[in-house]
């Protein structure tokens, strides 16, 4: 046989399957359906994780290379700024800056809002209109409070709800007197991921919200510009002040992965149960062959057809409907995740206060998310389906015939 | 241990691949126990029906396990963003002692897998499955194989640990590196390339030579097959040492996984897949000279041998033009060599 009439041949056979999984509508659709889902769920997650972790990895290029905390009691304490003038005159880093964050609980809205300490006078211009949103009714209404802040969209959200959109009056029970300070701009929605909760305040008033000291910051950022010598600079610190905790960079993004894989791990073992059942499901259904079938199978055979190619018939009848079913349940996730945003699921991944981000996924899909849908999905079933495929190819036609009429 | 979705995905594969190799060694043992083709009763009739099923299912391993061998490739250089240090697959790979004997036993497998389909092959060409004992045996044989890479890929997976800081491609395959990764690289290219030519031009010269006697044209014919295995070897030290550093561009990036990726326009694809499609049918073209048991099988190993010669040859042609490709842009660009 030359290659032109093999060719044919194959074409053949493939043509056949396609006609067989029309004529048995029902048995496919019902196959379908399942495979579409199971598909899609399994997609959406690695789809879900993908861009998390890319996006994460992102935006976390912006941490700085390392950062100090001070450790006491195996707990997490504030740092002194007498560390400070030493951390700086290690040779190698660029700078030192102290932070202070913290976090700020309302009982009223019963949400959690991260507070960061910032120099807002170091704003320029330009770096409003790419971050902020301006508060248009805050614009002439300079000088009402000494204190400033940007806030993230979903907590301008919630102090629109308490009429403080304008200014915001922090008060602890504890304390004297309010603080007013008084809001000068929202972050724009691209930011959410980060921003969602977020109350960026001048650091002056920060400090007091977080009830810090004179000489006392939250922890110290590090920055190095050499990104080779991050690792020694870390120990060299960790040598000269054991009580001192260095995080780097690298640190931060390999938890972040860890956790988003771990999840997706963790989810994806979940439903290998339910990928199971749903192969004995399949076994079940394509096991009995209905009399039709079983006396088409007799025909073909009786005509000269041989058992290989009844067997690559039947194969591929399974090749194609999960080749279909993985491609609709592809799209079905893609449409699920970065359309719909993943409702459902984004809480299972991210956030971890009342606040969840309504942010936007980047789409991020590569071949090998494709491979290991593939792997996933297509090869267990490809492998449950060819033993019920050999059955029905054995099947001596003879016999099909004369029990049939 | 890391539970990670590439992870978990790798674990489906495999074990999809275990159980259907377990079901063929059953068929296969079963077949090999009461195999009589001059008896005609029901049972005979079974066995041969069986067969169909064992070869279907092969074939299905086969394909899965090539399948598999790439996205373990490109899963791996997802999971190194885990491990501290790694920083593509060959880091993960040797994270732990596992990593390396994992891939190894898997590109052993390929070999066994393929000459098994094509003795197969040859057997179902046949009125009366003359191979059938031998190519069922040979096949409880290889069973061990698939089992042992299952054990080391669970081993590999569940002792990764991502607070052991692990080296990376670059620092693996460093000349002043000791180990197989520093030998690789240590083998200067003046003497790896001509050494990767010369074996290609000799089992060029052995595939044409020929010698009367049944005994002599085994040795000759074995001494091929070997010579296909030896530029196998070299192939992925100039691959490692050579190859890859036109493809990064970058002297000091050695690394045979990362061309794989979407980066690299996945050129690691078509490289390696020719690469292991000339060696693949040229070790077997040898080997099958060993299955000549009678003249009727002479005849049809001789029409596949043939076949086989002719892929090995243009398979090695079209690896050296997409391994060489990147080479002649770089030096038709800049004029110069890395």
């Amino acid at each position: 046989m030359n290659l032109r009439n093999r060719l044919e041949k194959q074409r053949n056979i493939l043509d056949f399957s396609l006609q067989n999984l029309i004529r048995r509508k029902g048995k496919s659709l019902f196959i379908l359906v399942i495979f579409v889902l199971l598909v899609s769920i399994i997609s959406s997650i690695l789809f879900l994780t993908g861009s998390l972790t890319r996006e994460m990895i992102k935006s976390s290029e912006q941490l700085p290379d390392i950062t100090i905390q001070k450790i006491k009691g195996g707990r997490q304490v504030n740092i002194e700024s007498v560390y400070l003038d030493q951390i700086e005159r290690i040779p190698g880093i660029e700078a030192a800056e102290p932070r202070a964050w913290g976090y700020f609980y309302l009982d009223s809205l019963n949400a959690n809002f991260t507070i960061f300490g910032f120099d807002l006078s170091l704003l320029e211009a330009e770096d409003y209109e790419t971050i902020l949103t301006e508060n248009t009714k805050q614009k002439n209404l300079t000088g009402k409070s000494q204190y400033k802040m940007a806030v993230g969209p979903v907590v301008y959200e919630q102090l629109k709800k308490s009429k403080m959109q304008e200014t915001y009056l922090f008060f602890n029970p504890d304390w004297e007197t309010s603080l007013p300070v008084d809001i000068i701009g929202v972050f724009k929605p691209e930011t959410e991921l980060q921003s969602a909760d977020l109350m960026l305040l001048q650091t002056d008033a920060a400090r007091k919200v977080l009830e810090l000291s004179d000489d006392e910051f939250t922890d110290i950022a590090v920055y190095i510009p050499n990104p080779e010598e991050v690792d020694n600079i870390a120990l060299k610190i960790r040598r000269a002040f054991p009580e001192l905790r260095t995080i780097t960079r690298s640190q931060i993004q390999s938890t972040y992965s860890s956790v988003f894989g771990w999840k997706s791990g963790l989810v994806l073992s979940g439903l290998l149960v339910v990928i199971l059942a749903f192969l004995v499901l399949i076994w079940d259904r394509s096991g009995g062959l209905s009399q039709e079938e079983k006396r088409e199978i007799g025909v073909l055979k009786a005509i000269g057809w041989d058992t290989e190619m009844v067997l690559a018939v039947k194969f591929l009848e399974s090749l194609i409907l999960s080749s279909i079913s993985a491609v609709l349940g592809i799209l079905v996730a893609y449409v699920y995740i970065y359309w719909l945003r993943a409702p459902g699921l984004r809480e299972v991944f991210i956030g971890w206060s009342t606040i969840y981000p309504s942010f936007k996924l980047v789409p991020y899909i590569d071949l090998k998310y494709l491979m290991l849908i593939v792997s996933i999905a297509i090869v267990p079933y490809s492998a449950v389906s060819i033993v019920p495929a050999w059955r029905a190819a054995i099947t001596d036609p003879d016999e099909i015939i004369r029990h049939n009429g | 241990m890391i539970l990670n979705t590439w992870i978990v995905g790798l674990m489906v594969g495999q074990v999809t691949i275990l159980a259907t190799f377990t079901f063929c060694v059953l068929n296969a043992l079963l077949i090999f126990l009461n195999w009589n083709y001059d008896s005609s009763d029901e049972k005979q009739y079974q066995l041969e029906k069986r067969t169909y099923l064992v070869s279907a299912l092969m074939k299905f391993a086969l394909v899965t396990h090539l399948f598999l061998f790439s996205l373990t490739a490109l899963a791996l250089d997802e999971i190194s963003e885990l491990l501290p240090g790694a920083m593509c697959a060959v880091g993960v790979l040797s994270a732990n002692e596992y990593g390396f004997p994992y891939v190894y036993l898997k590109i052993v497998a390929v070999f066994l897998f393929s000459t098994w389909l094509i003795i197969n092959y040859i057997d179902s060409k046949q009125e009366n499955y003359p191979l059938v004992s031998l190519k069922y045996l040979l096949l409880i044989i290889i069973f061990p194989t698939i089992v042992f890479e299952t054990v080391l890929f669970f081993k590999f997976t569940l002792n990764l640990d991502p607070q052991v800081i692990t080296s990376c491609c670059g620092s693996i395959f460093n000349e002043k590196n000791i180990g197989v990764g520093g030998l690789i690289s240590a083998l200067p290219n003046r003497i790896a390339l001509p050494a990767l030519f010369a074996v290609a031009i000799l089992s060029g010269f052995l595939a044409f030579s020929d010698v009367g006697a049944r005994r002599g044209r085994r040795t000759l014919r074995t001494l091929e097959a070997l010579t296909w295995i030896v530029f196998f070897i070299l192939s992925l030290m100039v691959v490692i040492s050579f190859i890859s550093i036109y493809i990064y561009e970058m002297p000091t990036h050695r690394c045979p996984f990362c061309f794989l990726q979407s980066e690299y326009n996945f050129i690691g694809f078509p490289l390696y897949g020719l690469l292991f499609l000339a060696a693949i049918s040229g070790f077997n073209r040898g080997i099958l000279e060993w299955f000549k048991l009678n003249d009727s099988l002479a005849g049809v190993i001789s029409t596949t041998q043939n076949n086989l010669g002719r892929i090995a040859v243009f398979s090695v042609l079209g690896f050296l033009l997409v391994g060489f490709t990147p080479f002649l842009v770089y030096y038709l660009k800049t004029g110069r060599l890395i």
